[in-house]
């Protein structure tokens, strides 16, 4: 699905966000991408979900060239790749149901796009994603109404309605609390699971990626430092990468059973 | 930040170095002020010498009482109507005009930001992006600058006399402003929400109606209300050129020396704005 080779991102201020990355992600992985704060994370999302463009090296996305993406083919290209950001991802003045309809733009015409602002069109679909996520009774309410927290699960429907084939998660978990956080990210696994959909999410969580994913890679300072089975990292190198880290950095400790709560992928009242 | 707390500060952090051109910016506008007050000969206490006091006070002892008799009052009716029309209509025609240069007029929709990171680099496509880019801007400029009165004059040689070239002149120099804070206040929108969006595979067009028009509709319509407001004055002061309206009327009774007409008709301005301040007020709190 994707392969970087040699990418490297420098923004126009001269900071250097990204070095000579090589990447390989099949379709229908699962990945988690672990970081320290600036470490080029949410630089390498922009660049995998065709939001930027690469400073050197080449990234090629689906079989085509990133270079070569323009107009129609790099608006269907996006619209088969959904992204949840780690904040400020909704219009803040539009209602919850338009902000999670948005996730049918990419194959909506304008002319529906305008129609649906004045009368939400397929508000049902809308309805199941937010249900989802726990979050039905919010549709009517402007989405700056909302706290942190929902609006980041309204961020998630929107991507359930767009239903992409890959899913890129930059920090979804990060104004959750940790029940939450579970929650989620097993509801993303378990999306990607039954729909054979690549995904990357980014955690500052060592002990829910450690769990739940069979592979991970580790950025640091705009590197790849590290790229393989989360279990073979050692603990060592995971503290020296974590000293700054807040909340469970010792990977010893993240072996428990989760709750039933939990277990089900979806939010009970 | 005015001043660095000492020389050392300043060397060590680059912030500093940059206020330097703002402090002399401040200094340039102070300098300006002091120039143009002396340029401009500004002696207000011209006002209070004694000759000009006598002035103030026939001018002022001949507007009281003000015209309110019957016949005077059905004298103007027409023309105070035709005044509302032209503020409203010109208004309106100006907002038409407005939207789509601003949309045109502002950067951040055509290549400027982190949306057009993938966009083409070719030397055609940056030409492409910035022309109309340029030209819009450039239009919007020129149609602010010739005052509406200008504008006026203008169309009264084109269409003869009547309230029609009143209408335009309105629209098409209230177009030019409104496009300009239109496409200001479309270039603040912040790119997140945006950049989001975009990523779902929406379309230009479906980022305006989702991504910009949502966020800047309140500021848009406050700043088109207040114009709405200026431009009821605008429209009574159309007439001295006969383009329609009271301007008109209020010309010929100043110069009839019939003041007291003319501060009836001003009267009659002042509170159409405060009945139309009124009515701003509340579209404003109940669509917001």
């Amino acid at each position: 699905m994707y392969t970087l080779q040699g990418v490297s991102k420098i923004y126009p201020n001269g900071c250097t966000a990204l070095q000579a990355i090589d990447l390989h992600l099949a379709a229908g992985e699962r990945v988690a991408l672990i970081g320290p704060s600036g470490a080029g994370k949410t630089t390498l999302f922009r660049m995998l979900n065709c939001t930027l463009r690469p400073s050197s090296g080449t990234l090629t996305i689906g079989g085509v060239e990133s270079t070569r993406l323009y107009g129609k083919r790099l608006r269907h290209l996006r619209c088969r790749i959904g992204t949840i950001y780690q904040q400020h991802n909704l219009v803040p003045r539009l209602r919850v149901m338009h902000n999670v309809l948005a996730g049918h733009l990419g194959h909506w015409s304008t002319l529906r796009a305008l129609i649906s602002l004045l009368r939400p069109l397929e508000l049902g679909t809308a309805v199941t994603a937010l249900r989802q996520v726990g979050l039905a009774e919010k549709i009517f309410q402007r989405t700056d109404h909302l706290s942190g927290g929902e609006q980041q699960r309204v961020a998630i429907a929107r991507t359930l309605v767009q239903d992409p084939e890959v899913i890129l998660a930059d920090e979804p978990v990060a104004s959750l609390d940790p029940v939450l956080s579970e929650s989620v990210v097993r509801l993303l696994l378990d999306l990607a699971t039954r729909g054979h959909k690549t995904l990357l999410v980014s955690l500052h969580s060592v002990h829910l990626a450690l769990e739940y994913f069979p592979r991970l890679i580790v950025l640091q300072q705009g590197r790849l430092v590290y790229d393989g089975p989360p279990q073979a990292l050692s603990s060592a190198a995971l503290q020296e990468l974590f000293i700054d880290t807040p909340g469970d950095a010792s990977p010893e400790a993240h072996v428990h059973a989760p709750s039933s709560v939990a277990r089900s992928g979806r939010f009970l009242p | 930040m005015p001043l660095p707390p000492s020389p050392a500060v300043a060397a060590s952090y680059p912030e500093w170095q940059s206020s330097r051109t703002g402090r002399f910016l401040a200094l340039l506008f102070l300098f300006a002020v002091v120039a143009s007050w002396r340029l401009a000969e500004v002696r207000p206490l011209a006002l209070v010498q004694a000759e000009a006091l006598h002035n103030l006070f026939a001018f002022a002892s001949g507007m009281f009482p003000p015209a309110h008799s019957a016949e005077f009052l059905k004298t103007v009716a027409r023309p105070v109507m035709q005044t509302i029309q032209m503020a409203l209509l010109g208004t309106l025609l100006a907002a038409l005009l407005g939207i789509p240069l601003a949309l045109l007029a502002t950067n951040s929709l055509s290549f400027a930001g982190p949306l057009h990171d993938m966009a083409r680099r070719s030397p055609l496509a940056w030409v492409l992006t910035r022309l109309p880019y340029t030209c819009a801007r450039l239009l919007l400029n020129l149609l602010r600058s010739i005052p509406e009165l200008v504008w006026a004059l203008l169309f009264v040689r084109a269409l003869g006399l009547g309230a029609a070239p009143g209408v335009l002149a309105l629209a098409v120099s209230y177009g030019g402003m409104l496009g300009k804070v239109y496409a200001d206040i479309l270039e603040a929108v912040p790119s997140a929400p945006l950049e989001a969006l975009q990523s779902t595979g929406a379309s230009r067009l479906q980022l305006v109606l989702y991504g910009w028009l949502p966020q800047v509709w309140p500021n848009m319509l406050a700043y088109t209300l207040y114009r709405w407001e200026c431009a009821l004055r605008a429209a009574a002061l159309m007439g001295f050129v006969g383009a329609g309206g009271i301007g008109q009327q209020i010309e010929l009774s100043m110069r009839m020396f019939e003041y007291h007409e003319a501060v009836s008709l001003i009267a009659i301005i002042f509170a159409l704005s405060a009945l139309m301040e009124w009515l701003g007020d509340i579209l404003r709190r109940s669509l917001v």
